[in-house]
Formats: C-alpha cells, sequence, structure tokens
C-alpha cells in the first residue's frame, strides 16, 4: 500500500451536510484518518454515520459545506478509497468471481486485474465459491464477497459501514483479521457497527457521532482503561424480599483489589451476612472487563 | 466542500485506453446480467416473431403487395426493437436495484463511457435482431432489397442508438423503475402505431401521420423502405438517419445535463 503508519490520509474539517437545505444532517465534523489506524465510529441508529460515510467519499447528493481533503500521493478518489456500504453491491446472476474482476478491471485495468483478483479471492477465502453465482451464497457469504470487492484495489483508505451485519463467527473473525491487516499494512481505516463488541475488535481509535458533531474520544485503550470493572455475585436462591429464583448484584470496581472495599458498599437491602445466615449461597463470581458496550451506552444516549 | 483529487493516476489506464476500459467493463457486464436474465432475449427476439406470424401482413394494409408479409415483419422488428429503449433505462436502475450505485459515485468514470458501456448490450441485441428479421423476410418471405444491405445496417444502428439515447434520458428524469418501464412501454407503442411500424403509414389518418414524423420510426421504416420495396436511393437513407440521428443527440444531450451519479432515485430503498 506504500503509506506511511501516522500519515492523515483523510482529513475532513467542519465538515456540513443536509439532504434539504436548513435540516442539516452533519454540523460541524472533523475527522482525521491516519495510515496504520482504524477509526471506530460511535453513534445511536440515526446519528448520521452512514450520511458521514457517504460525505467523506463525495457520494450523496445535497448541501454540503467544509472540506474534505486527500494526502495519499496523487491518487485519484476512486483509488485512493475503498467504500464497503451498508447495502451489499453485488450483481446477483454474476458469479463472484465476475463482481470482483467487474471492478478490478474498472479501477486498475485488465493488466493488474488478473493479480488482485486472486490476492483478494484468497484474502475472503472465497476460492471455493469463486464460480458460484451471488445469488446462490447465503447473506454471510454475500457480505463479504461485497467487502472482497470493495476493496479488490488495495486501497490506502477503506472505509465500511455495519461489515460484520449476518456474519458468522468464523466469517466475522475473518474480516477482523483483514482490518487488522490492512491497519499492519497502513491504511487508514473507518468503520461503524451496530455492536460496540466489533467496534472494540476492529478500531484503534475512537469517535462518537451526536447531535450531527463529531467527538474524537482518542485511542480505544484509553476510553476502555476509563471505564470500571464490574463485579457480578450471583446467587441460588433469592434474597428477601424473594422476587426472582435468583439474584445479582453488580458493583463498579477499577481492580480487584477494590472489591474488598466495594463489598462494604452493598445496598442495605442486601446483606451477605444474612445471605450466609439462611443458607444461601453464592453461585458466581463474575469479574467484568471494561467493555465499550456500556460506554456507547452512556455516550450515545437516548 | 473541497475535495482534492489528483488528476495523475499512475497505473490505471487513461486517455483513450481508460475510455476504452470503461466501455468494455460495463459492457461485459451488462451483457453477462442480459444474457442470464434471458427477458430481454424474449421481448427483442420472440415476441416480434410471434406477433409476425399471428398478424402478418393483416395490419399492415397491405395486401394486395408482394411482400407484404415481408414488410409486416419488418414492421414488428422495428416496434421491438425498440425495447432497447426500457433495457438500455434497466441497465442503469440496475445498480439502484443491487445497490451499486454508490460505487458508481465514488468511481466515477466518464459519463459517456459510462453509459456507452452500459446500453451496448442491449443496442446490440435490438441490431442483431432487426438484422436477422429483414434478412429472414427477404430469404422467406419475399421481400425485395432493391437497395444495400449496409443501408439497412446504417438505419437500424441509427434507430437502436436513438432507443438507447432515449432509454437514457427516461433514466435521467425519472425516479422509479416502474415509471421508466410505462414511459418506455407508451414510447414503444405510440412511435409504432403513427410510426408506421404496425400499420403502414399510407394506411394512417392525416394526423397520425403528421405525428409520425417526429418518431425515429417512421424515418427508419421510410430508409428500409427504400432499401427494400423502393430504390435504394443513399440519399433517402441519409436524409432518413440524419433526423434519426438528431433525435439522438438531443436525447444524449439532455440526458447527459440531467444525469449525476450521486442523483438518488426510489428503487435505491
Amino acid at each position: 500500500m506504500g503509506t506511511a503508519h501516522g500519515t492523515v490520509l483523510l482529513s475532513a474539517e467542519r465538515l456540513s451536510f443536509a439532504f434539504t437545505p436548513g435540516t442539516p444532517v452533519l454540523r460541524d465534523v472533523s475527522l482525521h484518518l491516519k495510515g496504520g489506524t482504524s477509526v471506530g465510529l460511535l453513534g445511536a441508529n440515526g446519528a448520521g454515520k452512514t450520511t458521514l460515510l457517504g460525505a467523506l467519499t463525495g457520494t450523496l447528493r445535497g448541501t454540503t459545506g467544509g472540506s474534505v481533503r486527500l494526502d495519499v500521493g496523487g491518487l485519484p478518489a476512486r483509488r485512493a478509497i475503498g467504500f464497503a456500504t451498508q447495502a451489499i453491491a453485488l450483481y446477483p446472476v454474476l458469479t463472484v468471481e465476475e463482481n470482483v474482476g467487474h471492478l478490478a478491471r474498472l479501477l486498475l485495468g485488465r493488466g493488474e486485474a488478473k493479480a488482485a483478483i486472486e490476492r483478494t479471492l484468497e484474502e475472503f477465502a472465497l476460492g471455493p465459491i469463486a464460480r458460484t453465482r451471488v445469488h446462490h451464497l447465503s447473506g454471510g457469504q454475500r457480505r463479504l464477497v461485497h467487502l472482497a470487492a470493495s476493496f479488490v484495489h488495495a486501497p490506502p483508505i477503506r472505509l465500511l459501514d455495519e461489515p460484520t451485519v449476518a456474519l458468522d463467527f468464523e466469517a466475522r473473525q475473518l474480516v477482523v483479521r483483514r482490518v487488522r491487516a490492512w491497519r499492519e499494512e497502513g491504511a487508514a481505516v473507518l468503520v461503524t457497527a451496530h455492536y460496540p463488541e466489533d467496534i472494540e475488535e476492529l478500531s484503534t481509535e475512537l469517535v462518537l457521532l451526536r447531535d450531527g458533531k463529531t467527538r474524537d474520544l482518542g485511542a480505544l485503550g484509553t476510553v476502555l482503561s476509563s471505564q470500571a470493572r464490574t463485579l457480578s455475585l450471583r446467587g441460588a436462591r433469592p434474597v428477601s424480599p424473594p422476587a426472582d429464583a435468583s439474584w445479582e448484584l453488580t458493583l463498579a470496581t477499577s481492580s480487584l483489589e477494590e472489591v474488598r472495599s466495594k463489598l462494604g458498599e452493598v445496598p442495605s437491602d442486601v446483606h451477605l451476612s444474612e445471605l450466609r445466615l439462611s443458607g444461601n449461597r453464592l453461585r458466581d463470581i463474575l469479574l467484568r472487563d471494561p467493555s465499550l458496550s456500556a460506554f456507547a451506552r452512556e455516550s450515545e444516549g437516548p | 466542500m473541497n475535495q482534492d483529487i489528483a488528476s495523475s493516476d499512475a497505473s490505471a489506464p487513461s486517455g483513450v485506453a481508460g475510455f476504452v476500459n470503461v466501455v468494455r467493463c460495463y459492457a461485459l457486464t451488462e451483457w453477462r446480467v442480459l444474457a442470464r436474465e434471458r427477458t430481454a432475449m424474449v421481448f427483442i427476439f420472440i415476441l416480434p416473431a410471434v406477433l409476425s406470424a399471428i398478424l402478418g401482413p393483416a395490419v399492415s394494409g397491405l395486401d394486395a403487395v408482394p411482400g407484404a408479409m415481408g414488410r409486416a415483419t419488418i414492421g414488428f422488428a422495428v416496434m421491438f426493437s425498440y425495447m432497447v429503449v426500457t433495457y438500455s433505462g434497466h441497465a442503469f436502475y440496475r445498480d439502484f436495484w443491487y445497490h451499486t450505485d454508490g460505487r458508481q459515485a465514488l468511481i466515477r468514470p466518464s459519463r459517456l463511457a459510462f453509459a456507452m458501456g452500459k446500453v451496448l448490450p442491449a443496442c446490440a441485441m435490438s441490431f442483431v435482431q432487426l438484422l436477422l428479421f429483414t434478412g429472414f423476410a427477404a430469404v422467406f418471405l419475399g421481400l425485395p432489397l432493391n437497395g444495400d444491405v449496409l443501408q439497412i445496417a446504417l438505419t437500424g444502428a441509427a434507430l437502436v442508438t436513438s432507443g438507447s439515447a432515449l432509454g437514457f434520458l427516461l433514466f435521467a428524469i425519472t425516479r422509479s423503475t416502474a415509471t421508466l418501464s410505462n414511459l418506455s412501454y407508451l414510447v414503444l407503442v405510440t412511435f409504432s402505431a403513427v410510426g408506421g411500424a404496425i400499420v403502414a403509414t399510407e394506411a394512417l389518418p392525416g394526423w397520425s401521420r403528421t405525428l409520425g414524423y417526429a418518431t425515429p420510426h417512421y424515418w427508419a421504416l421510410r430508409a428500409l423502405n427504400e432499401a427494400t420495396f423502393g430504390q435504394g436511393r443513399w440519399s433517402v437513407v441519409l436524409q432518413s438517419t440524419a433526423v434519426i440521428l438528431t433525435f439522438t443527440a438531443v436525447c444524449a444531450t439532455a440526458a447527459s445535463l440531467a444525469f449525476d451519479f450521486r442523483n438518488p432515485k426510489h428503487d435505491t430503498t
């Protein structure tokens, strides 16, 4: 790919976008995609994540403001950017190879296309179904073909809108591995996903989109370390007042060492000593590492 | 919005080679789709054959004229060659059915090359149909050939090109496949009727004949009649094709003005 890690390949400054004048979807978006990093875009449904990807690629018709700049060694946008849209973009009556080949020949010319097709089919493990027509494939297989076709030209900037939809565990892991490999090769990746767990696996940086504005949250590790660990105690029988067949007590804590002291803050309606005295027994203790889910719930709001 | 896009692209084909590459890529994909979906084959080849056999010279109004059956066959061939309007429009809408429209908007190939590649397969099918039906009529149905085969080929090429340009225009100004299809069938029937493809122009009422002058069908049939029943004069054929090509240029210009890769269509959802 030939791009330096840490170099800003795409920068958007004060980007705004409205499908109809006067009702902006994006108001003041600033975003920088660096080589070797993967930015996870968080945002509630309808926050404008897909619109942002469309505005960055210039593929939407509407009123735009601000700027989008590419620094990709003179490559035109069509070669510099690969965009895997949320909707699967494939011709159903064409085979996998023909779909990937159409874009390879279009973007690279016949000379380079053959090698690019072979490489891409191998990367996405599509060799065995290369000659199968797309309408015969499962939803997950189609998603993989869609990703393969979108990035067959090995662009330095890769945008992925909900890339893990309909994927089974194995295919999802394949996508995670591919995104990490692209990052190591120096590509700049921007990814959106329905589930924070996916963002957590696919991203190194986080950006929150809310009310049409972006907020740079920084590195994923930093965000996660700011979150508390969660300690869950689960009993076999209900305690007073008996409500369910089991009970669960959740405490927020940042480390195992704090567990003891935190236990002293148990709400007054649950008494561990009472549990012991009443013959209840602790079924399991679960300490959860910080995750993006809780953070996303808090950040995205209602 | 300021989007810095450098103009140089060392590895991809550029200039004429790039143009040809874009045409070839889209044409190959469209050809594969048309060939595998088969409905275009039925409408362009089978339907006119069936109608020619069923209705024959009865609709031509020229029962007493030798070669009338051949004349009727050509009429139906001209009529259904204009299915190219529908299939050209569908070629563009296809990207919205299959969500590949976003890719075109990002890649933004040369609009002319893109449009040519998209319509070329449907154009070629309609052109081959016209030649096959004319050949069949000449060999088996007593259609005279007083002119040159080249005159028929030139007329056929001009006619299907005008249909493709009209299909492109209808795509550019409509928002859904249903609207495009309805309009293109309306065009198919009315142009064929007033242009003399169903009933010979001589048998049409005056007002209908006047309307016919505005259709490529009238001029195509005029040229084809000259090459077959007529004296084979090139002046008549060239005049007719010039009118058809003017129609084509108007449609193509209007289409290219209205067309934008980013235009949304209802079929997207």
